[in-house]
């Protein structure tokens, strides 16, 4: 007779199989980048070798003012995600308890949704003016509609038994959501923390493009766009490497964890 | 006292806008008993069972559960669902069994307790720590079963419960479910498709009819004991066959 563990295992070597691919793919693409500019394939211009960009994003890093920019931003993106995730879950909790409620919120996400940030930034800097809060407000509309949006889909898919054998013995609708919903929304809300966080990115570079430098120093954004300016191509490049990083960082270790521990240890999704 | 049914449905009417489910139904659930409820699809059968556990209102009669109305889903009137995916997937077998037992105010270590007896009554002691998606569909609506008995339902309604599964696992359900609901002196309702199943476990066979759904005829079963252990025998006939075919396979 099996248990769990010994079940799950040949799911775990699957894993590490992927893991080793990842990195394989990831060095094939280097090597080729590495060659392309090394052999003269594209003009150093255009594409510097990878060793260059990477000494002069260790160099921008530590000596540069580019590790604050950096925290900068994480920082902004940070709070408006959590500001943006809070609201999804109180207005999903709503949604669960309301049909009311729940079409008003399908109604605004079905419009507002395909809005991109970039598109309502004039208005956002004419009502709010060019500072932190616009930037705020710029990164929770790119978030919140994504987040709704998935998690009222998800909220329709919960299995009837489930939502009715919750009825049956009597929750609470604060029960239910604490109790049922939020575990059955799982996979849902972990593909909306996804599409958010990815959402949230774009929205703060493209704002910190338009804005410029707010407070001392700016983002990332404002430095690949000063890169930009000067023409400093290697420059460019090393902004774009530490978001994509960040993205790797936060893919590995925050939300592949968080599915790891939930979703797949329930069977609620699959390999 | 004991001459009052545990469920009483009477004169009960069920319309979805122009369409009339249910007309007229009456039919009494004493205690200890078990009846069936046998009928062509469309003929009302779940929405009876829906109405009794106050998931749905009815628009006349009366449902009374040990004599008083109710208007709210309660544990007392427990549904036992068809589908496999009435578990939640992320509480292993025993969590599952816990959770409505700590909703009710159970301290931990005495839902545990109790949650441990009414998975060995079910047979799934070895099988307490796995997970839902771990589990073919016969041992989660074992869970289900174990989860219900826990509760103590005055009245257990089961909505098809084993239609989903194959022959020999249904038949070992079936007389799993006679055995302990007798155990525990839970009265249940048992809606079904199947004539066998009926009779195997009903007291009382109640036989519908459709447009609209209503009471055809209500089938005293005394032979139920001896279907029960007909169909004990079937499964264990079944068993043996099973064993042949796999030792010829390992052959």
């Amino acid at each position: 007779m099996k248990n769990g563990t010994e079940l799950l295992a040949p799911m775990r070597r699957i894993r590490s199989k992927k893991v080793v691919q990842y990195f394989l793919w990831v060095l094939v693409l280097l090597v080729l980048w590495e060659t392309a500019a090394r052999l003269g394939w594209v003009n150093a211009y255009i594409l510097p070798p990878f060793t260059t960009v990477a000494a002069r994003l260790g160099h921008e890093l530590f000596s540069g003012k580019l590790g604050v920019q950096t925290l900068n931003s994480l920082w902004v993106v940070l709070q408006g995600f959590a500001i943006s995730f809070m609201a999804a879950v109180v207005i999903t909790a709503l949604c669960a308890a309301s049909r009311l409620v729940e079409s008003l919120f399908d109604t605004l996400s079905t419009i507002l949704n395909p809005l991109p940030a970039v598109a309502i930034m004039p208005l956002i800097i004419m009502w709010f003016g060019i500072d932190i809060t616009a930037m705020f407000v710029i990164i929770i509309h790119g978030v919140l509609w994504t987040m709704i949006r998935h998690l009222l889909d998800g909220l329709r898919a919960i299995p009837a038994a489930q939502i009715e054998f919750g009825r049956n013995i009597g929750l609470s609708p604060l029960k239910m959501f604490t109790g049922v919903i939020v575990f059955a929304l799982m996979p849902e809300l972990l593909a909306g923390l996804r599409t958010g966080w990815g959402r949230a990115w774009r929205a703060l570079i493209s704002a910190e493009m338009v804005f410029g430098m707010i407070g001392a120093l700016g983002g990332l954004g404002y430095y690949i766009y000063m890169g930009r300016v000067y023409a400093k191509i290697s420059d460019v490049l090393a902004g774009i490497i530490i978001i994509a990083l960040i993205g790797v960082v936060a893919e590995s270790l925050v939300f592949g964890q968080i599915e790891r521990l939930t979703v797949r240890k329930w069977g609620m999704t699959r390999e | 006292m004991s001459e009052l049914p545990v469920l009483s449905v009477q004169g009960v009417c069920k319309n979805f806008g122009a369409l009339n489910v249910l007309q007229n139904v009456s039919l009494d659930l004493k205690a200890n008993e078990m009846v069936a409820i046998i009928g062509h699809s469309g003929c009302g059968k779940t929405t009876l069972l829906r109405l009794i556990c106050a998931f749905e209102f009815y628009d006349q009669g009366l449902i009374l559960l040990d004599g008083a109305r109710r208007d709210r889903p309660s544990k007392e009137a427990l549904m036992l669902f068809q589908s496999f995916d009435q578990l939640q997937p992320w509480r292993t077998a025993l969590g599952n069994v816990m959770y409505p037992l700590r909703v009710a105010g159970a301290a931990k270590n005495r839902a545990r307790e109790l949650a441990c007896k009414r998975l060995a009554d079910v047979g799934l002691s070895d099988f307490m720590n796995a997970y839902p998606h771990m589990l073919s569909g016969g041992m989660k609506q074992r869970v289900a079963m174990a989860r219900a008995l826990a509760l103590t339902p005055r009245v257990l309604l089961m909505d098809e419960p084993f239609a989903a599964l194959d022959n020999i696992t249904r038949s070992t359900l079936q007389n799993l479910t006679s055995r302990v609901c007798g155990k525990y002196g839970i009265s249940a309702l048992l809606v079904t498709h199947s004539v066998e199943e009926a009779l195997i476990m009903g007291d009382r066979i109640v036989v519908m009819d459709r447009n609209p759904g209503r009471v055809k005829a209500i089938v005293e079963n005394p032979c139920r004991d001896i279907s029960g252990r007909r169909g004990e025998l079937k499964e264990k006939i079944m068993k043996l066959l099973q064993e042949t075919a796999r030792e010829k396979e390992e052959m």
